[in-house]
């Protein structure tokens, strides 16, 4: 019995990653099946459908403030909702595309918490996929599957970005996984979800200091956090640049309304005028 | 805004605790409680006091370290839970981490872990957040039932909002050259009331777009006292409601659900009595507000003297006086949710949102001689820790 318990176990863990995405696929899933709806909020009454209907379609030269000032808040994560509602797509329907995006966050959580708690017992199995779970288990979090909001979906690039800066300390990593090209790809992703939410910028700013708490010759992490930094800087670029030109072509601002008079210099270095 | 930002030290550091407490308007609108921060805290200093028998595994204190600082540049920045979700979901495999590497049986790590996630449940069933959101249930299609105008035939139309709910949800449904604008923003960066100033004035032609007033309305139409209302926000940007024109009504069950989101038989109802006011609006107008005169000196030295005292609160600079109907003037400071009434009478009261009445500060004179003054670390509805606060 407990060698078959075994047995299991390591056939679990061999194919644990897939096990919990199908898992979370089927619980977050299911938040929209059970309440048979999903919420509008005031923010989803505001600009949530008005973002998506813009970044499908610019509105710039046709409207101004339609949507007070959040309508030139990154546009690209609300065309989902967007493309969902004008296709007729009922509540339900649309909650489950919605939930399925947000299943994204599981394996990266779930790799935080292989790293956290390693092991193939059945005892590790039970605490990894007990922290996942709590890891779910907040109110904000779970108020986000009954809801057009895009917070979660924002976060996600983040939560890879911090579990694969972990990824040098995971006993389980896999071998084509090398922790140079993991942090790598942490910085990139640091920046993609800086360009998704700007308020994701406090909590991105920390993570220089993971990146350079990895094992290695001083010499080397300096060089390893300098080039995850500049490849944070070409994440944010490659993903907010078109928006970002987009605003400082038709206000000045590439980040418009946020720190106007920061950009007063720049527009008159630049010459531009409205 | 500081809705979410702690006002004193204590405030910041007991931040984790204050998040399991039960109440909105803590670290986000809703209520959220979540105990995993607080119980992350005890079981770190189980750790610490058990320092020598811990299996230390690098990782875990690194992403313990992560946590813990991420809460200065979040509690600087905004405190607000939707800003700190990455930290909110890395708490799950932060607490399991920590129990993992506890010098402690199998069985009671399980427990201590199955205990937290357990807790953590209990404490969401009896707070759920079903629902914390939603203004109305998008159930089938389409996800915001409005009829269409007949001005959608025409070419050149400009839809202009005055609502702080700009409504832009319904704007994909109508033609896509229509243009687009809620004039009750604006004002953001200098540059920007120029704009809507322009934007007006090169429009085609201007249909005011606005939610009906249920019980304001006659035969369909909005009543005189809201045309008089509409006139008002309309007039600073040289518009008006056109006095010969009737609006053009769009019932809209989205606009239904929205009050009678908990019973489908109302619902049904009710749907004919919503829609959406679709009125011609002329340009320009000249508009002269039908208030009194100018507020007197001593009313504003108040509003700056208190802004002098709390500036926190009352940032000078972000609020203008407005009249008020008992004659009185208010100042509105939407940065920290406060507002101040002196009214008619001389008294001064400030109101906190969350507070459910003013709370008086003195009499003109008292304030002016500085008798009377705000207690700036005692704000009403907003000071101290979840369990402290009054409203």
């Amino acid at each position: 019995m407990g060698r078959r318990a075994d047995h299991l176990a390591t056939w679990v863990v061999s194919r644990e990653w897939v096990l919990i995405v199908i898992a979370g696929a089927l619980a977050l899933g299911s938040i929209p099946i059970a309440l048979g709806h999903i919420g509008l909020s005031w923010d989803g009454l505001n600009h949530h459908i008005y973002l998506g209907w813009s970044a499908e379609h610019n509105r710039f030269d046709n409207d101004y403030l339609a949507a007070s000032y959040q309508a030139y808040t990154f546009p690209y994560l609300y065309w989902p909702v967007y493309r969902l509602a004008l296709a007729g797509a009922s509540g339900i329907t649309a909650g489950i595309v919605l939930a399925m995006i947000h299943v994204m966050a599981v394996p990266a959580i779930w790799l935080l918490a292989r790293t956290c708690i390693p092991g193939s017992s059945w005892f590790d199995l039970t605490m990894r996929w007990l922290a996942v779970a709590l890891a779910f288990m907040s109110g904000v979090v779970l108020s986000f599957f009954d809801s057009t909001a895009n917070d979660l979906s924002a976060a996600i690039p983040l939560l890879w970005s911090v579990a694969l800066a972990f990824q040098p300390w995971d006993a389980h990593r896999p071998r084509r996984l090398r922790p140079h090209r993991a942090l790598l790809l942490s910085g990139f992703l640091a920046g993609v979800s800086v360009a998704f939410k700007l308020s994701n910028g406090p909590i991105a700013i920390l993570l220089p200091l993971v990146w350079i708490a990895q094992p290695g010759t001083l010499r080397d992490r300096l060089s390893l956090v300098l080039q995850a930094c500049v490849l944070s800087a070409v994440g944010f670029a490659a993903c907010y640049g078109y928006w970002g030109v987009q605003l400082w072509t038709h206000f000045g601002n590439p980040i418009y309304p946020f720190y106007d008079s920061w950009f007063e210099p720049v527009r008159a270095l630049a010459g531009w005028s409205r | 805004m500081i809705r979410f930002r702690p006002d004193t030290w204590w405030e910041a550091a007991m931040r984790p605790f204050a998040m399991a407490a039960p109440d909105a308007n803590i670290y986000v609108e809703i209520a959220a409680p979540d105990v995993r921060f607080a119980v992350a805290l005890f079981l770190a200093l189980a750790a610490l006091l058990w320092w020598r028998r811990v299996r230390w595994q690098a990782a875990v204190p690194i992403l313990f370290g992560l946590a813990a600082l991420a809460f200065i540049p979040w509690l600087i920045t905004s405190g607000n839970g939707r800003y700190f979700v990455p930290i909110l979901l890395i708490v799950g495999p932060l607490v399991g981490g920590i129990i993992h590497l506890l010098p402690l049986t199998k069985s009671f790590r399980l427990f201590l872990m199955g205990g937290t996630f357990v807790v953590q449940t209990a404490v969401l069933a009896l707070n759920p957040p079903w629902g914390a959101w939603a203004w109305l249930n998008w159930e089938q299609a389409p996800y915001f039932h409005v009829a269409m105008s007949k001005f959608a035939a025409e070419r050149s139309v400009t839809y202009i909002t005055v609502s702080s709910i700009s409504y832009s949800l319904i704007a994909p449904q109508f033609p896509a050259d229509a243009r687009w604008i809620n004039i009750s923003s604006g004002g953001a960066t200098p540059r920007d009331n120029d704009w809507v100033r322009r934007f007006v004035a090169n429009s085609g032609r201007r249909i005011l777009v606005v939610p009906s007033v249920s019980e304001q309305t006659l035969q369909g139409q909005p009543t005189a006292e809201v045309r008089q209302a509409l006139d008002d926000l309309l007039g600073p940007h040289g518009l008006a409601l056109r006095p010969s024109q009737p609006c053009e009504v769009l019932p809209s069950r989205g606009l239904a659900a929205i009050t009678t989101r908990y019973s489908k038989a109302e619902l049904t109802a009710q749907t004919g009595k919503f829609s959406f006011w679709l009125c011609p609006l002329q340009y320009p107008v000249d508009y002269r507000p039908a208030q009194d005169g100018p507020v007197s000196v001593r009313v504003e030295s108040v509003f700056a003297k208190l802004e002098q005292t709390c500036p926190r609160f009352f940032r000078p600079g972000e609020a203008v006086t407005r009249r008020i109907k008992d004659g009185g003037a208010l100042r509105q400071y939407p940065g920290s949710d406060m507002k101040l009434y002196v009214l008619a009478d001389g008294t001064v009261l400030y109101k906190f949102w969350r507070a459910l009445n003013p709370v008086l500060i003195g009499r003109i004179d008292e304030i002016l001689t500085g008798s009377a003054t705000v207690q700036c670390d005692n704000i009403r509805g907003r000071a101290g820790l979840p369990w402290d606060r009054e409203i």
